[in-house]
């Protein structure tokens, strides 16, 4: 029997400004219903375009925010109303890599420091033990122990990234949500940083939720995939059972296209002729969000939510068509 | 051969071409050489991508063509023929103007490039009125051509809106709008997707390659993602920490790299 | 070349920690000027009783207003006193003074600042809207206003002077503490399980401070300034307490005929006060960049 260790039930997450004088409210949802589950050792990779509220669900699936409707669970606690004494000793098993490894760390503080933090908020460890666990964390990352004694200024990007790592894995926690952890980092750099993240990966059985908006990342790292789209999940393929080429969604079909060739050869006549409006997403809850973008929508697409429903073992679609 | 156009005198297609350049920066205790004897053609019609990891000094090269560089930086040696005449041996009266005619740049973040104090019309109507000594309306009508050239949508909507209310691919293709109003002979485009997504990326590298076609605009791509060269460049130079270590055709570069740090870069990929 | 980089960022980032601070500063003219005269300054005060060469407080109404000599290094003032004696007490007093003064804004404005700040929602509200009315009350007039409330002395004038100006560092210091926050450090602060008293004195104290310390150094010339305005009108020190404020006082009469009486003091002043300032821009400069 899978364990699942983190979930959402129906989560939602919008923002809200009233105008005083016209009493409007302005609007903007950020996540819209989602149930995700994540069972331990199966890693999902949400994919996502800016503004498709990845980050966002990320964020409060580790309980860094809350949301205004539903709730996310870890291993069946609610951590999404509790206090932040109340958070704290989950925290040792809930960590994040975040995305921007420059604006991460403390700056006042060395990156050693920044590691025996985390440690002695959570154990009682001595003072040898802190050094002895921050200096393993940094061997196991592929930084040499000294940088310890470094400031995090004093780093290259990718040496920052894996000091960030260090950070959030010195205490071996069970679930991990990295928000785009290569997006900032250099194009030689992110296939060495994807290589370890998922030898940690094994080496300490963690389960990630890697968020990222590169369709290439996934395959290294991890075995389910699911679209984002305007806050909600549009597909979501078990990487195990089937392939990521068999994707059904228009939406995915899109981003599929849009990766860039790997040689001149396989180089496309490029079919993104029309110009979309990505500003514009129908507010409604009654039709499908992707439709003003859509090949193929149908009448029923405007009037109608799709549900993700399964169209094959492991492979979920939320689409009319299909 | 050569011709005169409506710009000036240029040389047989090379819209840019740079001779032993080399640039260094002055620090309190030490200087860097951050850019070491270089040498680089752009041809009209054709994209150059200039490809390096962070700290190779391409963008150095793309500041020091338009005569953007740091204060702390000084050129020992070196010419940067741009459509035709040395700018690094032009008199600093004319400079600024000659540059502006016949180049243009786009940075990496869209939305820091573009004034937010200012609608998108002021700023592409402040450009066009640089150049040109035209009645505000006339470059109105510019303007809005413009915006139109770069398949933005409902551009008199556009014009009124400020940056922070449309998307970084717009910003972005605003910024093309703005850097290509006068159809200028080069184009430096330094890291123009890396903080798009992919399906903006496609569509901005698209506005690239249609304006290289029907423009003849050279555009010299400055860029670390290797599938962004694959995808639309025609010759690629390959930098390291300073130095062109390898150049040639897309197609050379791909199927046949020479040079160990281009195997290792093109190893690298996802 | 990538070793040459890595060696320019690692001395960069020593630049940022405090010895490096140290360093940008003696590269400012300015700035060193500046704190030469305050650690003169200083000096002076802390060895007054060495330095000085006469009492301050004795009186000798057979020497009154002579002028330079030996003995008395600027001459006497009018009650016989040693002028130069005076002045390096003075020094002490304004030095002291100030200390207490700023000691007490800081007190006060740096725990409210950091709590409105931190919290945000209904208690930086309140704390704002307390903070506004104490802004909206002239500070001086009201500084003044206690102080003439109160028995007038130097202790009544501290508190008088603490108690109006903590107000508008508070504001300072809570929109430093609000931008802070802001930063994706304080994200990763909670995920590492810290306590809200933790990421207050940990993080956003620890990452404010640079800039508090050059407001409070800019802030003694004011203060000084202030300290001696008060005792200038009687409200703060008492004579015969050698504070420079006071020998402008009692120099007051003697302005047509002895106009030195007034010179000496009011150039204390203005050097201590020009000291002070030009190292605080030194700092914010060195801080800054």
């Amino acid at each position: 029997m899978e364990v699942v260790l983190a979930e959402t039930l129906n989560i939602r997450k919008t923002y809200e400004k009233q105008n005083l004088f016209t009493k409007k409210r302005d609007q903007v949802s950020a996540v819209n219903g989602v149930s995700l589950k994540i069972r331990k050792g199966y890693s999902v990779g949400l994919i996502g375009e800016s503004g498709s509220g990845k980050s966002t669900l990320g964020r409060m699936m580790v309980g860094l925010e809350t949301p205004t409707e539903g709730q996310a669970l870890f291993r069946g606690q609610s951590i999404s109303n509790i206090s932040l004494r109340q958070m704290r000793p989950l925290r040792r098993n809930i960590q994040m890599i975040f995305q921007n490894s420059s604006s991460v760390f403390d700056t006042s503080y060395t990156v050693g420091e920044s590691i025996a933090e985390v440690i002695k908020n959570s154990e009682k460890a001595s003072k040898k033990e802190c050094l002895e666990k921050v200096e393993t964390i940094l061997e196991q990352v592929g930084l040499d122990a000294l940088y310890a004694q470094r400031y995090p200024k004093e780093l290259s990007g990718g040496q920052r990234q894996r000091a960030n790592i260090a950070r959030a894995l010195v205490l071996h926690p069970e679930f991990v949500v990295c928000d785009e952890p290569v997006s900032s980092l250099d194009y030689s750099l992110r296939k060495q940083i994807l290589t370890l993240l998922n030898d940690l990966r094994n080496k300490f059985g963690l389960t990630y939720l890697f968020i990222t908006h590169d369709l290439s990342c996934v395959p290294y790292v991890c075995d389910i995939m699911a679209i984002m789209y305007a806050g909600k999940i549009v597909e979501q393929i078990d990487l195990k059972k089937n392939s990521m080429q068999n994707a059904l969604h228009p939406y995915t079909s899109l981003l599929f296209s849009c990766i860039p060739a790997k040689v001149p050869a396989e180089r496309k006549k490029c079919t993104v002729e029309s110009i979309i409006d990505t500003t514009v997403i129908p507010d409604s809850k009654y039709c499908c969000r992707f439709f003003p973008r859509c090949p193929c929508c149908t009448e029923r697409c405007t009037n109608e939510e799709p549900l993700l429903k399964e169209v094959a073992s492991g492979h979920f679609v939320a689409c009319h068509i299909v | 051969m050569q011709y005169k156009t409506k710009q000036g005198v240029q040389s047989e297609n090379k819209a840019l071409e740079i001779r032993s350049l080399s640039l260094d920066y002055i620090m309190q205790d030490q200087s860097i050489h951050a850019v070491v004897d270089l040498n680089l053609v752009a041809r009209t019609g054709k994209i150059t991508a200039l490809v390096g990891e962070s700290g190779s000094g391409k963008s150095t090269v793309a500041l020091a063509v338009m005569g953007i560089q740091d204060k702390n930086a000084v050129i020992p040696g070196g010419e940067i023929y741009l459509a035709g005449t040395d700018i690094l041996s032009m008199p600093k009266k004319g400079l600024r103007s000659y540059i502006s005619n016949h180049a243009g740049i786009i940075f990496q973040d869209p939305i820091d490039s573009l004034n937010p104090l200012l609608t998108v019309g002021e700023q592409l109507v402040e450009a066009v009125l640089i150049h040109e000594k035209i009645t505000k309306k006339q470059a109105f009508t510019i303007a809005l051509n413009q915006l139109l050239a770069v398949s933005l949508p409902q551009p008199e909507e556009l014009m009124k809106k400020y940056p922070f209310m449309l998307s970084g691919g717009m910003c972005q293709r605003v910024m093309i709008a703005i850097a290509s109003v006068f159809r200028p002979a080069l184009l430096i485009a330094d890291e123009p997707t890396t903080a798009l997504d992919v399906t903006v990326q496609a569509q901005i590298l698209h506005q690239l390659d249609s304006m290289r076609k029907r423009d003849g605009t050279a555009i010299l791509l400055i860029t670390h993602d290797l599938g962004v060269v694959a995808e639309i460049a025609d010759d690629v130079c390959v930098m390291k920490d300073g130095y062109i270590v390898e150049s040639g055709t897309a197609d050379d570069i791909f199927s046949n790299p020479q040079h160990t740090y281009t195997r290792q870069l093109l190893a690298a990929a996802l | 070349m990538q070793v040459k980089i890595q060696a320019v960022k690692r001395s960069n980032a020593r630049f940022c920690s405090s010895h490096g601070i140290i360093n940008r500063i003696f590269t400012q003219k300015t700035a060193v000027f500046g704190l030469l005269i305050v650690a003169l300054i200083i000096i002076i005060a802390i060895a007054a009783s060495v330095i000085a060469p006469n009492d301050p407080l004795k009186v000798n109404m057979s020497m009154r207003l002579k002028g330079p000599s030996s003995l008395y290094w600027l001459g006497t003032d009018n009650l016989g006193r040693c002028i130069a004696s005076r002045l390096i007490w003075g020094a002490r007093m304004s030095l002291i003074y100030s200390m207490c003064v700023l000691g007490l804004m800081m007190a006060i404005g740096i725990p409210i600042g950091l709590l409105s700040g931190y919290a945000g929602g209904r208690i930086d509200t309140f704390i704002m809207r307390t903070i506004d009315i104490f802004l909206s009350l002239p500070t001086f007039l009201m500084a003044l206003a206690i102080a003439g409330m109160l028995e007038p002395s130097v202790k009544n004038m501290i508190i008088a002077m603490a108690s109006v100006w903590w107000a508008p560092y508070a504001r300072i210091i809570r929109g430093m503490a609000m931008q802070t926050k802001q930063q994706d450090f304080m994200l990763a602060a909670k995920a590492a399980a810290c306590t809200h008293t933790q990421i207050i004195f940990r993080h956003i104290l620890r990452n404010i401070a640079p800039p508090i310390i050059v407001m409070a150094t800019l802030e003694i010339g004011s203060i000084i300034l202030a300290i001696a305005s008060f005792s200038f009108i009687g409200l703060g020190a008492q004579p015969p307490t050698p504070e420079w404020g006071i020998m402008l006082s009692d120099s007051k009469e003697f302005m047509q005929t002895q106009p030195q009486l007034m010179v000496y003091p009011g150039i204390a002043i203005i050097v201590t006060v020009m000291a002070f300032n030009l190292l605080g821009e030194g700092l914010k400069n060195a801080i800054q960049n």
